[in-house]
Formats: structure tokens, C-alpha cells, sequence
């Protein structure tokens, strides 16, 4: 029986558009690439997450 | 010769399969790379657990020619003795598997556990044999087929390895968009910037092609494939820390063909050491399947 806990969550999304990610989770509004870039890297680096490009433009930070 | 020392006959049985049984043990025993079993109080364990096994083979002997028979129950004692010992192993190998940065995974772990239950039985054996030879053909007839048996319990112990049934060449670690490919197979996806730089500055890609249906079952296993990783790595390096998701080892599989892409950041950046490594990693036990050999084959080749 495989784990049924929950794994893989979405702890947070860092995007440089502004309407087109919606939810309760925090979202980290950007203003361009360069700031996309490094607020991801900050931010696995304190979660341990890990961010996966979805969109261009957009960054989803999940825990694995 | 013995006999000038006053040895009677059943001390001579004794001490020949406790001296045969030990040199089994000592044989089978080897702290290589991998640092198992544990230098200096795992030896000593093991050592320890290998004499008992011996006394035991040996005194067998001594007591079934004094007509004892009921002794021989004190057989089950000892499997269970062992069996337990063998819980414990597995539970010692578990609990530090935990704070290695490529863990063993469970499957590598039963495997140890099993093979040090079946190194004890073999010495039992090996110490009843080079008895009851001792009895038949005295104390050199009793060493010879003590020391055959020796050398049957080593080549008994050694399974195969991955290069029999599997071909394993290089290939590349590249990036399409945030995606990241070992030749054609998908890994992960990764948006970071610094994280793709990393990745293509020191990461390695190995496949392992399977040869038929065989092959195809045992390395999907996903026991076998995370000793691949940790084999890997505990003889290169990795490169990664504690709570570091992007450069986690990895296996991922090709649905369709059955081939499994394996894809690493060694310390040591030299694709050839890595398929040697790879090609001399064991089979496990656990993971080891054979669907052609079953009365119903499967009709694929792979």
C-alpha cells in the first residue's frame, strides 16, 4: 500500500503576471525576470523546496 | 601426530569444524568501500555470531555420535537466535539509513540482513561437514573437505551484477526550456537559472538498456534502482547537502522501451568511472525477477 499522506504540496508561487494566479496560498507578485529569478532562488533555498517553471513567467515552489 | 598430544577423538572433531567454520566466516567477511559491516565493533559482531555458529555445526557432530539425539532441537534455538539477530541488523542498517545523503532504501537493506542470516547457516553447515569428515577420514581429510566447503560458501554468497543484464552507456544531461533530459528521457523540471547552471556544469547522465523481459522487471524495481544511486555515490560523491530537492539523485523510467535513465552530480565528474560503478553494483535479491522462465511468458521482448 503506497503512502497516502499528503505529499508534493504547493507552498507558494512567485509570478511576474499579475492576474493569472489565483488561491489562498502566497503569491510573490514580481516585476520582471531577474527579480522572479532570484526571489525563487530565495525562497527554496529557505523552504527546501523546490521551484518548477509552469508557465513562462510564472515559478510554483513545492515541497516534495 | 595430534595424537601424541592426547587429543581424543571428539576434541579433534570439535576443533576442526570450529577452526573450519571460523575460516568460513572469516572468509565471507570483508569491510570494503561500502564500510560494512562497521570497523571495529561490527566485526566483532559479526566474528562474535560466526564462532557461535561454528561451535554449534561442530558439537552437532559430537553429540549425534554419542546417540543424543535430541539435541538436534537445540537447532531451532538457534535459527530462531539468529533470525532475530537478523531483525536487528535490519533495524540498526534502518535507523542510520536515515542521515545518509543518498540513502540505501529498504530493498539493499533486506538484502544485507538476509545475506548475514544465510553467511551464519553456511557456517553451521560448513563447520558440521569438516565434523563429520573428521570422523570418517581423519583430521587432513576432515581440513580438506572443511576448506572445500569454504571456498563452495564463498562463490555460493556472490550474486550477479548489473552489467549481466544490462547494457549501460553515457549520455547527455541537457536542458529543453525548464525541463531537464537525460538523452530523451524527461527528469524533472527546474526554473532556476542558477539551479540549470549547476546542474549542466556537474551533472552526469547514465542509461541502463535492458537486454529482455528479464532485465526489463528487475530494474524498474525502484529498491534496486536507489542502490544504484547510493552505490554511485558513496564511491564518487555528491554533490548536495541536506534539504536540497534539486540535486537529489534520480532514476526515471522509459515507459515505453523499459530503459532507465539515472541521473546524478558526483563530486567526481568522469562518466566512465560511473558506468564502471554502475556495471559492478549487485543485483538484489529482493529486486531480482525472471518472467520468461514462468509457464506463462509474456509475449514482449522487453
Amino acid at each position: 500500500m503506497s503512502n497516502t499522506a499528503l505529499t508534493n504540496c504547493i507552498l507558494a508561487v512567485c509570478t511576474t503576471e499579475r492576474d493569472s494566479v489565483g488561491g489562498s496560498g502566497p503569491i510573490f507578485y514580481c516585476k520582471d525576470e531577474e527579480e522572479l529569478q532570484s526571489t525563487s532562488l530565495y525562497l527554496e533555498k529557505i523552504l527546501d523546496a523546490m521551484a518548477h517553471l509552469v508557465r513562462p513567467g510564472t515559478m510554483i515552489l513545492v515541497k516534495h | 601426530m595430534f595424537n601424541d598430544w592426547g587429543l581424543s577423538n571428539y576434541t579433534m572433531i570439535t576443533l576442526v569444524g570450529v577452526l573450519c567454520g571460523i575460516a568460513c566466516r572469516l572468509n565471507m567477511l570483508r569491510t570494503d568501500y561500502r564500510q560494512y559491516p562497521t570497523y571495529p565493533h561490527g566485526r566483532i559482531i559479526h566474528i562474535a555470531l560466526g564462532v557461535i555458529a561454528s561451535g554449534l555445526g561442530a558439537v552437532l557432530v559430537v553429540t549425534l555420535l554419542q546417540k543424543n539425539y535430541t539435541a538436534v532441537t537445540f537447532l531451532t534455538l538457534a535459527a530462531q537466535q539468529f533470525r532475530d539477530v537478523r531483525n536487528m541488523e535490519r533495524q540498526l542498517l534502518t535507523n542510520i539509513d536515515s542521515m545518509e545523503l543518498v540513502s540505501r532504501g529498504v530493498t539493499y537493506i533486506e538484502g544485507i540482513a538476509m545475506a548475514f542470516e544465510g553467511r551464519n547457516y553456511l557456517v553451521i553447515a560448513t563447520a558440521f561437514v569438516a565434523s563429520l569428515s573428521t570422523y570418517f577420514f581423519h583430521w587432513y581429510g576432515g581440513l580438506l573437505v572443511g576448506l572445500l566447503m569454504v571456498w563452495i560458501s564463498k562463490r555460493f554468497m556472490s550474486g550477479r551484477t548489473l552489467g549481466e543484464i544490462v547494457k549501460i552507456r553515457a549520455a547527455k544531461v541537457h536542458f529543453q526550456g525548464p525541463n531537464l533530459f537525460v538523452d530523451d528521457i524527461l527528469i524533472y523540471n527546474t526554473g532556476l537559472r542558477d539551479t540549470q547552471e549547476r546542474i549542466l556544469k556537474n551533472g552526469v547522465g547514465v542509461i541502463l538498456e535492458p537486454d529482455n523481459a528479464d532485465s526489463t522487471v528487475t530494474i524498474s524495481n525502484l529498491g534496486q534502482r536507489q542502490a544504484i544511486l547510493h552505490d554511485v555515490s558513496t564511491i564518487l560523491g555528491v554533490y548536495r547537502d541536506s534539504g536540497e530537492p534539486s540535486f537529489v539523485p534520480l532514476t526515471k523510467r522509459d515507459l515505453n522501451t523499459g530503459r532507465v535513465a539515472v541521473f546524478l552530480m558526483p563530486m567526481d565528474r568522469d562518466v566512465e568511472k560511473v558506468i564502471r560503478i554502475v556495471r559492478r553494483v549487485p543485483v538484489l535479491e529482493a529486486a531480482f525477477r525472471r518472467p520468461l522462465d514462468g509457464k506463462v511468458k509474456p509475449d514482449r521482448t522487453l
